[in-house]
């Protein structure tokens, strides 16, 4: 119950962080409210047992992602002022869709009987070594998409021949 | 080495020949030392085959296999490949290799004239064809006889179009082909229900059991008369029978040694060779049997009736040949295994002898026409003694090889007329194809040897000792053969065969004699006599080809008909349907390209919108 | 400790149609590739909880491939958003339209 307890206010942050992502007037706090939330939900995944995703959660979106889009943000204005207009329509066209996607998606999952059971999930090691063994065809592609999408990256963004 | 090794080393040697040949270009252009090999190939082959009938012989003609199971079909095996060596095979072997081996020699005077690319891919085909016609006559079952039978259909076809710059040579090949091809269906047909009813490609006893107790008809007919009449639809077109046997004239196109190998001793022989083997089938169809005999002698007579008119020397042997394999056929139609089967080795080596004399003649001369000869005996005394051979054995002249085998036939026929009244017919069809068959050599005999030498065979000669050497060695066989009657029945195991005079006997030899007199009053100056032209409207109607313009009738009238019915189906039905779907297709197009905002947000909210769709699809499912 | 499945599913589900408004709603195009953002996390706690709860370890091994899948999609993503500003000196996803018929 204790564990309920913490996972409670940790909740409630998350969700109302992602709230303000998509309501929030300036592009810069929505960003930042991102961040918020991509750290709340390393918060969960502790609860998951996941520490080592956790970790790279940190590392990879709120390190790097995060200054991307501000990177974007800046690339992308004409003066330079903290406030980016993030405007906002059809919102009740927003609202009705996403709340039918949530009620047919939580219908979808409390009319499930509960299944499962709390298993090992094991530690960065046997992540590792799945990576290397069972997935190792997944992983070499993933590195290939990788460099593919920084070379994609590099031609669609330069001005012109050197 | 045992009987099976040998039998295997005269299969695979000319095939190592052929794809080295085949594969190696710069080995197949090298020309005269490619043909060479090609020879050495064969020499060995016939060495094997040789050895093997010694042993065989030695052990009266005792079946042994060497097999390895191929096609496996759910851990089931569909069929064997290898070598299946019996006293049937082991003398069809040598007759193959022994032939082939004389052949390639002549050609190696013959073909001298060719490029040395051109020799090379002649020698890769023979080599090929060598290969192929052995494994066809050693093949274990149908199936392993099925495809090297296409393979010598293959080889035909690359043989007769050999010199393919000529388009003559070119459609003779194509000719020959379909129409092989399209009687080579009955053989597939054949094959497949063989196979979906009994579940074996064999060809013994024991498979025709299997087909007799199946109680299952088609078309009217017990399963084993329709496989039976399956397996001699094919055996029409590769032997050349009634009506199918437009192909052979045709195929003299090419190469006259080709002609000699695979349009006179061997290839047509296969269809002959398929019965024997599958004799066990044909048994047990007897309908299939007497509409053999029958067709298998009106193909006689009628050939030998063309043949007389024929002024092109390889034609008058062409059709010679198709007048023969009737002669076969007829014989294995009226039950007799050895009578068939001896008639086609004794004419593999007399005919084989005729055409590569032919070719001689014709490498001398320069032309096939009969009326350009003449007084070949003085300047050919060689060629003409073993064309003399040739025809004495052809026309049934007792001592030659020919004279034994006819006799057999017909006494085959003969015996049975006892249980079988209508073979009357196909009797005396046969016994006055053996009056033409006599006057027709008799014909070519005495226009191409006697009388005045003319303008062309005045420069004649004769080939080197390539081309004498196997003539030689055929003339001797031609002559001989016969005398192996009895000990080739002891090889085939059929009942012991004695040499006897017969009434049906005199009666054929009196026709024999009486043809060849015949021809002699009529030719016997080395030109037609002039009362002969009262015959020239019977000439005219025998040279107009009643078949062949039944067939040109048939395509055009029965084929174009088909045709434009299948056109206007096409264009109104088919393309109607087809224009439908596309107007349809552009309708729509243009209706949906309005579903094509170029919005984010609209692509966005589709994305969301098949989500949506995706989850409660899941949801009602479950 | 919490043994049903179920609660975190639906953190996911919740986070999921703030995404989908998001993306609706948004017109700035950094905003909207925001809230793909948030669609992906709620795919990756999703991960997470059925390899918690049935897979194990295999979980977060997927959930490290999504991610990455999704640093791919945002530096492409970004990539276009700078070239559309060049080009149309604004970021608004309406204004990038030459795709209709």
């Amino acid at each position: 119950m204790s564990e309920f307890a913490l996972l409670f206010p940790v909740t409630v942050f998350l969700i109302l962080s992602a709230i303000s992502v998509v309501t929030t007037r300036n592009l810069v706090h929505s960003v930042f409210w991102l961040a918020s939330t991509l750290i709340t939900t390393a918060a969960v995944y502790v609860f998951l047992g996941a520490t080592f995703i956790a970790a790279i959660q940190l590392l990879l979106y709120t390190g790097g992602v995060i200054t991307l889009m501000l990177f974007g943000i800046m690339l992308s204005r004409r003066h330079s002022s903290t406030t980016v207009p993030n405007p906002s329509e059809h919102q009740l066209l927003g609202a009705v869709t996403a709340g039918g996607v949530l009620v047919l998606f939580l219908t979808a999952i409390w009319r499930t009987p509960a299944f499962g059971r709390v298993v090992d999930v094991g530690t960065s090691l046997d992540v590792g070594n799945l990576f290397l063994s069972e997935h190792l065809l997944a992983f070499e592609a993933l590195s290939v998409l990788l460099l593919a999408a920084m070379l994609g990256a590099i031609v669609l963004t330069r001005t012109s021949d050197p | 080495m045992s009987i099976e090794h040998l039998a295997l080393v005269a299969w695979l040697t000319p095939l190592a020949v052929a794809a080295l040949l085949l594969v190696v270009r710069p080995v197949r252009h090298t020309g005269k030392p490619a043909a060479a090999l090609s020879v050495a190939g064969a020499t060995v082959s016939l060495g094997a085959a040789i050895a093997a009938l010694v042993q065989s012989s030695a052990r009266g003609g005792e079946a042994v296999a060497l097999t390895t199971p191929w096609l496996r079909r759910a851990g089931e095996v569909m069929a064997d490949v290898g070598v299946y060596v019996d006293g049937t095979s082991v003398t069809m072997l040598v007759v193959v290799t022994t032939v082939a081996w004389a052949v390639q020699v002549f050609s190696l005077s013959y073909m001298s004239d060719e490029t040395p690319q051109g020799l090379g891919r002649y020698y890769a085909f023979q080599s090929l064809f060598l290969f192929s016609m052995t494994g066809l006559v050693l093949a274990p079952n149908m199936l392993q006889f099925f495809l090297a039978w296409e393979l010598v259909g293959l080889c035909s076809y690359l043989l007769i179009g050999f010199w393919n710059h000529k388009p003559s040579a070119a459609k003779a090949a194509l000719k020959a082909f379909w129409v092989t091809k399209l009687a080579d269906i009955g053989m597939i047909l054949a094959l497949l229900l063989q196979f979906t009813h009994t579940g074996s490609f064999g060809w013994d006893a024991h498979a025709a059991e299997l087909l007799h107790h199946a109680h299952v008809t088609y078309l009217g007919m017990p399963l084993v008369a329709a496989v039976a009449l399956g397996f001699f639809v094919a055996a029409m077109g590769k032997s050349a029978q009634f009506p199918l046997h437009i192909w052979l004239p045709d195929a003299m196109e090419g190469p006259t040694p080709v002609s000699a190998l695979l349009h006179a001793a061997t290839m047509v022989a296969a269809g002959v060779y398929m019965v024997v083997r599958a004799f066990p089938i044909f048994e047990h169809a007897h309908g299939v049997l007497l509409f053999m005999a029958i067709l298998g002698a009106f193909t006689a007579l009628m050939a030998a009736t063309i043949a007389v008119v024929q002024t092109d020397i390889k034609k008058v042997l062409a059709y010679s040949t198709v007048s023969q394999l009737g002669y076969m056929v007829s014989a294995l139609g009226a039950g007799s295994v050895m009578a068939g089967y001896f008639h086609l080795t004794t004419h593999a080596f007399f005919k084989a002898l005729l055409f590569l004399a032919a070719g001689s003649i014709i490498h001398g001369v320069h032309s096939q026409e009969l009326g350009e000869m003449g007084g070949l005996l003085k300047k050919m005394r060689f060629t003409s003694t073993v064309f003399l051979i040739g025809t004495l054995a052809l026309a049934g002249i007792p001592v030659f090889s020919g004279f034994f085998s006819k006799d057999l036939i017909l006494e085959a026929l003969l015996h049975g007329t006892h249980h079988q009244p209508l073979l009357w017919l196909p009797l005396v069809m046969l016994l006055a194809g053996v009056f033409l068959t006599a006057f027709y050599m008799g014909r070519v005999l005495f226009l191409a040897f006697l009388g005045e030498p003319s303008e062309k065979v005045s420069h004649a000669h004769e080939g080197g000792l390539a081309m004498m050497l196997p003539l030689g060695v055929l003339a001797t066989l031609a002559v001989v053969a016969g005398f192996g009657g009895s000990w080739l029945s002891g090889l085939y195991g059929v009942e012991p065969y004695h040499f006897a005079v017969t009434p049906v006997g005199l009666v054929g030899l009196t026709l024999a004699l009486a043809g060849l007199g015949t021809s002699w009053v009529a030719f016997g100056r080395g030109a037609p006599a002039p009362w002969l032209a009262t015959f020239t409207p019977i000439g005219d109607f025998i040279r107009a080809g009643v078949v062949d313009r039944g067939f040109a009738w048939g395509y055009r009238v029965a084929l174009s008909g088909l045709a434009s019915a299948v056109a206007w189906f096409d264009r109104y039905v088919i393309d109607a349907l087809v224009n439908l779907f596309g107007v349809l297709a552009l309708y729509l197009g243009d209706r949906a390209r309005t579903l094509q905002t170029g919005n984010v947000g609209d692509y966005v909210y589709a994305v969301i919108i098949g989500v949506v769709v995706f989850a409660a699809f899941s949801q009602v499912m479950l | 400790m919490i043994t049903d499945p179920r609660i975190y599913l639906s953190i996911a589900a919740v986070l999921f149609s703030l995404g989908v408004y998001g993306v609706i709603t948004r017109r700035n195009a950094i905003g909207v590739l925001l809230s793909v953002e948030l669609m992906a996390n709620a795919v990756n706690l999703n991960l997470l909880t059925f390899g918690r709860f049935v897979t194990g370890a295999s979980g977060q091994v997927f959930t490290l491939f999504t991610i990455a899948l999704t640093v791919v999609e945002v530096v492409i993503g970004l990539a276009i958003v700078v070239l559309l500003y060049r080009t149309r000196s604004d970021v608004l996803i309406d204004i990038a339209s030459e795709l209709r018929e």
